[in-house]
């Protein structure tokens, strides 16, 4: 199915399955990300009750347990080897499939062609390929908690020779390798999505968008794809020797190994940390691209909200691209104590620290957009400030992990679980929300119900704080991570009342986000019907029609004037003006160059040329100091 | 699957040619963290250094030839001359069936002179001849996603669809197939290369 | 779900009383028939449940299924006490020879259990007598087989735990309070006036949530403190901490000061009637500022990381230096002190075995394990031989059986048929015959190379480290199997211990085990090591007791530890010297094993 042009009266009669199954429409595919996305989120935080009911109870039997997990869960207590595997899978289904699927695929789909002003995707084919990889992926990933020998279990981080050999743990057998297929398919998806992503917004911009009048939703969705390119690769050639250890016996990563019950294997002259290294060098970006979204997204969000302009426009994006920049080169502070050579150690530990200038850089503008706002509080907005809590709080122990030194003492225990779990387990999460709350209009045409999203803020918020606030006190105390109980060491028994803090902080969590579900999928068909930009923003999808068309915009598509963040701009009856807006000669003049985000049009852009970006760049770093 | 260029943009690149280019990009970086992984492992030691049988320089002629016919066939499209089209394509899968020909015999020349893809029986130090079979394996699956991009460009070509005024697909095509060319040739010298650092 | 806090308290008390009564309760013996022939008085018993700790608990519990099956009922299975004892020292041994017995039970789990070669007929009977005696519980195992309950079952369920009247009355009142806005909220929507302000309602509630934020904050901080750790108690630790404290004084003053100003602004720009933003869209000055200030302050942190990670992690330790291999495997923690040479010895996997749990090299031990090698080949050969015996007598004993049980025979017919158990059998044979090329390859090279040196014939495994206050030590790193990671964080260390990969990690302990015990207030404390990588099933129980004490006693102790060979030149291959060697081993480690019960100093 082409994409349909300025007409949008089908000649091709739309069947169900081309409409709501194996649709090319970039919009349709944002909700298929959504909804697999949050179902495959609802399963990870079910694993993660599950397993914390261990934590919290160890010695309690829990009937449910053993309803779900027959004979994973003996007289209602969990199996150790199935407790890993619940683990592994709640971080490879969160890590990958939520929070990269599920916010990436989501909103990238959605946004950039409307936000850009374009028809659909550059090539739609592709990116209906890309959701039906990820559903694929998913269903792999599913599976493999139903083989018999369980699901692959040496963590999401899957390390070698761990997870390379059956032998070693039941979780290396066939749900390895269902895993390992999952992923393959998963990078699949990643990448045909991605390279959509940035292909739509170099090229298929509409007139008038110039870069930098691009929302930094979009800037952030944009560098995320470049981000995932660029290292998605490089795991799935780091997974293929894997798969070649465990299948054909070769010895990329193997070395040395005596096994209970197998003697002395053959493997020789691998090397495991090489695993580490080919892995990290997409974890550590992952994670950038985890996070980058839910920071555009929040750009957006808090501006609209607080109908004020994103502080800092140009120190965002400069910052955005230092993120982006940077987390190619601090991996191996995930292998500070790997016995790798202690100038690496150097070397990451400087890098890393780095990162973190940019990252505040960007909480101070956040903070600065809501000073002398005017705050509404949306629903969506409640997560985006939520989201600058988190990040704070989340970013600033990266700081101590950062530190080789300290990294000595805090790695592998509580305290990472707890920086992880703040900055991805929770602020990113709250960008996903505030995206759903803020853009649901635009998906489904209906708002959803904002006293229930009130509640589901708060409880969430709360709950969030109290179930990985104290594992801070847990880490630095030197409680190992990835532990199936606390008995090892009679002084970790004092830590027993926080765990039942936490895993009953945790339940109501997840009892919140019920209350999100029922909100989500009732108000598709019974919420209030939306208006065409019921939040009254200045972005180009807010120009579209509520019911969607092929092609987005009846007419013609519209033409930008300004950058997306002229609210409360003195002088106007409103406070907010649209992108489409022209000008009409009584802009103000912020920049000296002629080419600055909120200057006017001099001149319109001509036809068939796109303002180069580094020229650009020079103009910024030339006339910055106006 | 025609290819439109979306007019109503202000950019003048077809973006699905773009697609095709980042495609390259994410292509690259596959093989440069198998060649980076090739290079860690070498610095720890235990690391036999050996030359590439000679069956894989003419691997890498045969690959540099196919692009020439393959360019052959995009300047006849541009030029309208369907005959050199058809004839390009035709050299080009001929020549990219002969590359996997001449892939498939330098493997089996390696295996002759004992370095296999599972080296588990020496003391690790073959470990490099894995990495070459890998390496060299998962790009000539490359090679075959090409091959079947050249066979849909040829079907097209021999239906007469591709000429002056559509030169989309084969230029997408050629952009492809230079670049997995010249992978080749990348890793070809890097492999030639390496044991001398 | 809401603990009260006396409840809380309560259980996590419980819960300690019951880990440290383990460790010292005397056992009271409720059985009454001997078994192997002994009489399982309080004394084995008590002998058998240190034993048990030791050695079997990482992977079993008695009354459940951990790692390995539950143990209780363990000899009325059998029926054959012999058998129980050969698996335990040696279930390698048995699965192999095709014990049908052993091989089932090797399908219990992926991982196979550990040899404990180490342990005597007697020390495994005492342990038997333990779990016969029902463990840590005082009623005797019920003698049907599989896993019993004690004689008052425990109130396993949660059921009995929750306050739930509390519970019940927290989700009424929640509930009403839902229904009260929604019923407000219908109401708005059909007056179409809003009587709820939700704006005001949430910026209310953010300034709010701020003071109590913080006041938790510093109210956890209040209750954990003291489970923090102490003062390090080591050199570079103290350094650790001066970095860690420096950290802190950088992100605190940040943390609340944006928090806090995240909720204000939130709070004071909330839209009020008649309010407009002040549009302000960028001030470079600004940006300038707050990217200069927090790259300061993280280039101070850099430059003083870089400074402490190049003292921690340096690659040359002191010369004065004490050497000890700290060996990891699935799932315990081994050591091996380099005896009176001073030198460790080199070691290989090829050369662990039952009896060299470490595969220390030693020239006729090497050639010893050949001989075992070769003859365990020819074993293999047999069963394969054998096998389509072994699958006709499958066959035959599958008739009457149903459901569950006749599934799996029917898999293991399948894997005779299909060949697996032939294919498995025969790369084990492949394994092996690599590993005794090897082996044979640093035989034959031993004239030139350094490997079979005799350094390692004096050197002493141990089941526990000591350490010397004061005095430097390097902890060499090897790992058996998987990637394990070694944590000490009383002494700040931490080394990932990989295989293929020697790693190492020098300190230098400054507070003995005495002075943590003081400081404590508990005369049962002691350092421990733990492993911090994931590495299978029972990764969270694997961990090694660490001693530091003064020179003497510590010179004391190390002199009891047996040598691995006590030859000290690589020659002398008479057999009946070899097996004195194994023997003496055993006598030295069964002597370490009753002096774990000895009050340690």
């Amino acid at each position: 199915m082409s994409t349909a042009t300025a007409h949008a009266d089908h000649h091709l009669k739309e069947t169900f399955i081309s409409k709501y199954v194996f649709s090319m429409d970039h919009k349709m595919i944002s909700k298929q990300f959504l909804i697999t996305g949050i179902i495959m989120g609802v399963i990870g935080m079910g694993m993660s009750i599950a397993f914390r009911l261990q934590l919290a109870w160890p010695d309690t039997s829990f009937p449910i347990l053993e309803w779900l997990f027959g004979r994973w869960a003996p007289d209602g207590k969990l199996d150790p080897g199935f407790y890993m595997g619940l683990v592994t899978i709640h971080g490879t289904i969160m890590v990958f499939y939520v929070l990269t699927a599920g916010l990436s695929g989501t909103f990238a789909n959605l946004l950039i062609p409307l936000q850009c002003g374009a028809r659909d995707m550059a090539s739609p084919f592709m990116n209906m390929l890309s959701y039906w990889f990820f559903f694929l992926s998913s269903v792999v990933l599913l599976s493999s908690v139903f083989v018999e020998t369980g699901p692959a279990s040496g963590g999401w981080t899957i390390y070698p020779p761990l997870s390379a050999l059956p032998k070693a743990m039941a979780g290396s057998g066939a749900g390895m390798t269902l895993w390992l297929v999952a992923i393959i398919l998963f990078i699949a998806s990643s990448l045909l999505g991605g390279i959509n992503y940035i292909s739509t917004v170099l090229n298929m911009r509409t007139k008038g968008m110039t870069m930098t009048r691009l929302p930094l939703t979009i800037w952030a969705l944009f560098l995320t794809a470049v981000l995932g390119l660029l290292s998605f690769p490089v795991l799935l050639g780091g997974g293929l020797l894997l798969m070649f250890d465990r299948g054909f016996g070769t010895s990329f990563y193997l070395s040395d190994i005596w096994l209970n019950g197998a003697g002395a294997l053959e493997h020789t002259g691998g090397s495991p940390i090489l695993f580490q290294h080919l892995f990290w060098f997409l974890g550590h970006p992952e994670v950038y691209i985890i996070i980058m979204p839910a920071l555009g997204i929040t750009s957006e969000v808090i501006a609209v909200n607080a109908r004020k302009p994103i502080f800092g426009y140009t120190a965002m994006v400069i910052s955005l691209l230092g993120i982006a920049f940077l987390s190619f080169i601090v991996w191996g502070h995930h292998m500070f104590i790997t016995g790798m050579n202690p100038m690496l150690g150097t070397a990451f530990l400087i890098t890393t620290l780095i990162i973190a200038v940019p990252s505040a850089v960007k909480t101070f503008n956040y903070l600065a957009t809501l000073w002398r706002g005017n705050i509404r509080f949306t629903n969506g907005m409640m997560f985006a400030i939520g989201l600058v809590s988190m990040f704070i709080s989340g970013g600033l122990t990266g700081i101590f992990l950062g530190n080789a030194t300290l990294d000595i003492q805090l790695h592998d225990t509580y305290f990472v679980v707890a920086h992880f779990h703040i900055v991805m387990g929770s602020a990113a999460i709250f960008g996903m929300m505030a995206g759903i709350y803020h853009w649901y209009p635009k998906m489904f045409g209906r708002l959803m119900n904002k006293p229930l999203g009130y509640l589901h803020f708060w409880m969430t918020f709360i709950s969030a704080y109290l179930v990985f606030f104290p594992m801070h006190f847990m880490g630095l105390a030197g409680v190992p991570r990835r532990y199936y109980s606390f008995t090892l060491l009679p002084e970790y028994g004092v830590w027993m009342d926080v765990n039942v803090l936490i895993t009953s902080a945790a339940i109501l969590g997840g009892i919140a986000q019920l209350i999100f579900l029922y909100n989500f999928f009732s108000s598709i068909w019974f919420g209030k019907k939306s208006s065409e930009n019921p939040w009254q923003a200045t972005t180009l999808e807010w120009t579209t029609p509520v019911e969607h068309i092929h092609g987005n915009w009846p007419g013609e598509i519209p033409t930008v004037h300004r950058w997306a963040y002229d609210y409360s701009k003195p002088g106007y009856e409103e406070d907010f003006i649209m992108q489409t807006t022209p000008d009409d000669g009584q802009e103000e003049q912020l920049f000296e160059t002629e080419t600055s985000p909120s200057a006017p049009d001099k001149k319109d852009v001509p036809e068939g040329e796109t303002v180069m970006f580094w020229a650009l760049i020079k103009k910024w770093f030339g006339s910055a100091r106006a | 699957m025609t290819a439109e260029i979306h007019k109503e943009s202000s950019s003048k690149t077809n973006p699905k040619l773009f697609n095709v280019w980042l495609l390259n990009i994410g292509i690259v970086m596959l093989f440069a963290g198998l060649t980076s992984a090739y290079i860690v492992r070498r610095a720890d030691g235990n690391w036999l250094d050996f030359e590439l049988p000679s069956m894989f320089l003419y691997s890498t002629i045969i690959v540099l030839l196919s692009s020439v016919s393959l360019y052959y066939a995009l300047r006849s499209a541009k030029q309208d001359e369907l005959g050199g089209v058809k004839l390009g394509l035709i050299l080009t899968i001929g020549f990219a069936l002969a590359f996997c020909v001449t892939q498939y015999l330098g493997w089996q020349a390696m295996l002759d002179q004992g370095l296999y893809f599972v080296n588990n029986q020496s003391e690790g130090e073959k470990v490099s001849a894995s990495f070459v079979f890998a390496i060299s394996a998962l790009h000539l699956l490359h090679i075959v996603g090409g091959i079947i991009f050249l066979l849909v460009t040829a079907v097209k070509a021999f239906n007469l669809e591709v000429h002056k005024k559509n030169t989309n697909l084969i230029v997408m095509c050629n952009t492809y197939w230079h670049f997995i060319g010249l992978l080749w040739v990348y890793l070809y010298l890097f492999f030639y290369f390496a044991p001398g650092f | 779900m809401i603990s009260r806090p006396k409840t809380i308290l309560k259980l996590s008390l419980f819960l300690l009383g019951l880990v440290i009564s383990t460790s010292t309760q005397a056992y009271k013996s409720n059985l009454t028939s001997p078994i192997n022939g002994q009489e399982p008085t309080d004394a084995r018993i008590e002998e058998g449940s240190k034993l048990f700790a030791s050695n079997c608990a990482t992977c079993h519990a008695i009354d459940r299924k951990l790692i390995g099956p539950a143990l209780s009922g363990v000899l009325a299975k059998y029926d054959d006490v012999d058998y129980v004892i050969d698996w335990i020292q040696n279930n390698a041994a048995l699965i192999s020879a095709g014990d049908p017995r052993a091989v089932e039970a090797s399908k219990i789990d992926a991982s196979a259990m550990n040899l404990f070669t180490n342990l005597s007929d007697d020390q495994v009977t005492s342990i038997l007598m333990y779990i016969e005696n029902g463990g840590d519980g005082d009623e005797p195992v019920a003698a049907e087989g599989g896993a019993a309950a004690p004689a008052e079952p425990v109130d396993e369920s949660l059921f009995g735990k929750v306050n739930w009247g509390i519970v019940i009355l927290s989700v009424l009142m929640f509930v009403i309070l839902v229904l009260i806005v929604g019923i407000i909220e219908l109401v708005s929507n059909i007056t179409g006036r809003q009587i709820i302000n939700w704006n005001n309602v949430n910026a209310f509630m953010m300034i709010v949530f701020v003071f109590i934020f913080f006041a938790l904050v510093l109210y956890e901080y209040s209750v954990h403190k003291q489970f923090l750790l102490p003062e390090a108690s080591s050199e570079h630790g103290i350094e650790l901490d001066r970095m860690m404290k420096w950290t802190f004084m950088a992100t605190i003053p940040v943390f609340f000061i944006t928090q806090f100003l995240l909720f204000y602004f939130s709070f004071r720009y909330r839209h009020r009637e008649g309010r407009k933003a002040y549009y302000y869209p960028h001030n470079n000055n600004l940006e300038y500022i707050w990217t200069t200030v927090p790259a300061v302050v993280l280039t101070i942190l850099v430059l003083g990381g870089l400074k402490s990670w190049k003292n921690i992690v340096k690659s040359d330790p002191p010369a004065n230096t004490t050497e000890i291999e700290v060996f990891a495997y699935q799932f315990g923690w081994q050591a091996r002190y380099a005896g009176e040479d001073g030198k460790l010895g080199q070691a290989d996997f090829n050369l662990i075995s039952a009896t060299n749990p470490l595969g220390v090299a030693n020239l006729e031990y090497a050639k010893g394990l050949l001989v075992e090698l070769e003859e365990e080949i020819k074993k293999i050969e047999e069963r394969i031989a054998g096998l389509g015996k072994e699958e006709a007598k499958l066959r035959s004993t599958l008739g009457g059986l149903v459901g569950e049980e006749r599934k799996k025979h029917l898999k293991e017919i399948e894997s005779y048929a299909s060949g697996e158990v032939r294919d498995d059998l025969e790369l084990t044979i492949r394994a092996r015959k690599t590993q005794i090329d090897r082996i044979k390859r640093s035989i034959e090279a031993a004239e030139t190379a350094d490997f079979y040196n005799g350094y390692g014939n004096d050197d002493q495994v141990v089941q526990e480290i000591h350490l010397v206050i004061g005095k430097p030590v390097t902890l060499r790193f090897r790992a058996r199997d998987v990637i394990h990671s070694a944590y000490l964080p009383y002494f700040r260390a931490q080394m990932n211990v990989v295989p293929g990969l020697p790693t190492q990690f020098t300190f230098t302990p400054t507070k003995t085990t005495n002075e943590m015990r003081r400081l404590k207030s508990d005369p049962e404390w002691d350092y421990y090591l733990v492993c911090n990588k994931i590495c299978g099933n029972a990764h969270f129980n694997m961990k090694l007791k660490v001693v530091v004490e003064q020179q003497s006693d510590y010179d004391k102790w190390l002199a009891e530890q047996g040598a691995l060979f006590v030859k000290a030149e690589p020659e002398a291959p008479t057999e009946e010297a070899t097996e004195a060697t194994e023997t003496e081993e055993t006598e030295t480690e069964t002597e370490n094993q009753t002096e774990e019960g000895l009050a340690l100093n």
